[in-house]
């Protein structure tokens, strides 16, 4: 039996909500992405596959504007929603990030502030896109929280990251990456930290949030388990490369190239080896 | 395989935090043989490295005992088993390698200790073997951690830690920071080290192929106690207690259909322990007023396989009527992957 793709099939529009076309990327001399290119529809979801140091994480922080000191893209467009992402300053980046796209992070327990209450960082993020009043912030915070599946919105609220366990910590983080009804989500590993059946409650989340809203979302991930049962089509990179793109069923049942195949065995080894 | 190299005899731990008593460990007993591998299996919290550090005798249980070759940690100082008998592999090789430490010198300083007798060449020939059997070649004698690859630095760990030729190993998520294709190989190199020399292992993991590989038995971890015990393959193919089989069906493959297969509990785990009943009681979707006062006692299955639910039979008979229990039990929910309708 071969996994189920996502039922619900996303709409591909004439513009997609991202679009990255023939990205190269170097860091002084050094190119780590060459001539990457990747879609994600309204709706839909595409994962990026790909071992340690294979371009996945790069290409996500080429998208985000986040790439390593001295790295540049030398080629190619970034577009979000048809509008170009390069040549952008930073300000102009940072209006984007968090409003129109937002990260979730690998690691929420590190990624959220430890000195701050849960509640101010929130009200960073309001503040980082517009005016608000407090009271307002609260209640939209508490109605996210609520909305990713927190039980008690007013206790996390006043709580430090400190006190949240890694799954409940992702939650918030997800619930932050929201706050601006973004189009795009990127997510780098976002579960790699947490327990097998923490990861399926977040996934699920994310799948839910993604399809309510018809948000597009690129899923940076090692596990294939993950891009089979989550992701509408899927990207294998290898050595800052794309070796093979397509719908995720059809790369999982046919798989075309040598390393998508050694990926895939290597995700399936024989019990009783040992 | 009869002779108990570990022996964990109704070991409890508490610990104090922010002035409540979480029980990180409690009456857990299990046996490892010579030459055997026993898988530890459940989640962040469940008490799986505290495990682990009771049976390196790192940290003191508050009841029970940890033996090694039936000898306690807390005999006299000649008595007590020897630290060069045992060894534990830490998840992150990148901080348990000393950084100014080259390759060499972190393989040696085990041997240095625990061999003073031996001539200096004899302590560097055992080195150079230990890092062979872990399948790192000499040409990285000389290199700091820092030069190394990920799996190459586990693979100094996996050296340092055979160095002195140790009957045990606790093997603490040993690959959960490595890639697929680097982690079949370095399993394949424990396993290979362990068909040669003998040494028991001790491996916690949430990695169920890593588990599935590796392990002849397994124990699955709640809050601090065992629900199941038993063969790898009937544990992992054939799950018993509701706990292990959530834990078990949670797992994402490429090849098995996701939707209504995970049994889903209720909730979220808490750090509060209850002082009776089942340990899974309001989370469980089987669950019946016996189950929070009644005393769960591990039943025998058959072949080695034993678990601590009191619904078995109940669940039996659920399986049997209805193909699928998730859809058929009230309280469990298909995942909401709103995709998927």
């Amino acid at each position: 039996m071969t996994a189920e793709p996502p039922a619900t099939e996303p709409v591909i529009t004439e513009s997609p909500v991202l679009s990255l076309a023939g990205v190269d990327v170097h860091i002084d001399d050094l190119q780590l992405l060459h001539g990457v290119s990747v879609r994600v529809g309204a709706g839909e979801t595409v994962g990026i596959v790909g071992e340690t140091g294979s371009g996945k994480s790069m290409t996500l922080r080429a998208v985000m504007g986040l790439l390593p000191p001295r790295g540049h893209v030398s080629a190619g467009t970034i577009e979000l929603a048809g509008e170009p992402l390069l040549g952008r300053s930073r300000e102009q980046l940072r209006r984007l990030c968090g409003k129109r796209m937002s990260m979730i992070p690998q690691q929420p327990l590190a990624a959220l502030n430890p000195i701050l209450s849960i509640e101010r960082q929130f009200r960073s993020i309001a503040k980082a896109h517009g005016r608000q009043r407090r009271t307002q912030t609260r209640v939209r915070a508490a109605e996210l929280l609520a909305h990713v599946g927190i039980v008690d919105p007013a206790r996390v609220l006043g709580s430090h990251v400190g006190e949240l366990s890694g799954g409940l910590a992702q939650r918030v983080a997800i619930a932050m990456a929201l706050y601006w009804e973004p189009q795009l989500l990127l997510a780098d590993e976002p579960t790699t930290a947490l327990d097998v059946t923490i990861q399926r409650e977040i996934l699920d989340l994310l799948a839910t949030l993604a399809a309510e809203q018809r948000r597009g979302m690129l899923l940076v991930t090692h596990d294939l388990g993950v891009v089979a049962n989550y992701c509408h089509s899927m990207v294998v990179m290898k050595s800052g490369r794309i070796v093979e793109t397509g719908r995720t069923a059809e790369v999982l049942a046919a798989p075309k190239a040598d390393y998508t195949r050694l990926l895939l065995s290597a995700g399936a080894i024989e019990r009783g080896a040992a | 395989m009869s002779e108990a190299t570990m022996r964990l005899d109704h070991v409890t731990k508490t610990f104090r935090v922010r002035g409540r008593s979480v029980r990180a460990v409690q009456d857990v007993s299990l046996t490892i043989a010579r030459g055997e591998t026993l898988g530890l299996i459940g989640e962040s919290g469940s008490g799986k490295s505290t495990l682990g550090r009771i049976a390196m005798g790192l940290t003191a249980p508050d009841d029970g005992a940890a033996l090694f070759e039936d000898r306690p940690w807390t005999r006299s100082a000649a008595d007590r088993p020897r630290r060069k008998d045992l060894s534990i592999v830490f998840q992150d090789p990148g901080q348990a390698l000393d950084p100014r430490m080259t390759v060499g010198q972190s393989v040696l300083e085990p041997i240095q200790v625990h061999r003073r007798e031996w001539s200096r060449r004899q302590q560097e020939e055992r080195a150079r073997a230990a890092l062979r059997q872990a399948s790192i070649t000499d040409d990285l004698w000389q290199r700091f951690p820092n030069q190394l690859s990920g799996g190459q630095q586990q693979r100094v760990s996996i050296a340092r830690a055979v160095a002195t030729e140790p009957r045990f190993i606790v093997l603490d998520e040993p690959t959960a920071s490595l890639d697929a294709s680097v982690r079949h190989e370095l399993l394949a190199t424990l396993a290979a080290i362990q068909a040669a020399s003998g040494v028991s292992y001790l491996l916690i993991s949430h990695d169920m192929e890593t588990i599935a590989v590796m392990a002849h038995r397994v124990a699955v971890l709640y809050r601090g106690m065992i629900v199941e015990e038993g063969p790898t393959a009937r544990v992992l193919e054939q799950p018993r207690h509701p706990y292990t089989r959530s834990l078990i069906s949670a797992v994402l493959t490429t090849t098995v259909a996701p939707s209504s297969a995970w049994l889903r509990l209720r909730g979220t785990p808490t750090l509060d322990s209850a002082d009776e009943g089942c340990v899974l009681h309001g989370r469980c979707p089987f669950q019946h007023d016996d189950c929070r006062t009644g005393r769960v006692a591990m039943r025998e299955l058959g072949d080695d396989h034993r678990t601590a639910c009191l619904r078995l039979d109940h669940i039996d008979r659920v399986n049997s009527s209805a193909g699928d229990v998730a859809d058929a039990e009230e309280g469990t929910q298909a995942p909401t992957g709103a995709t998927r309708s």
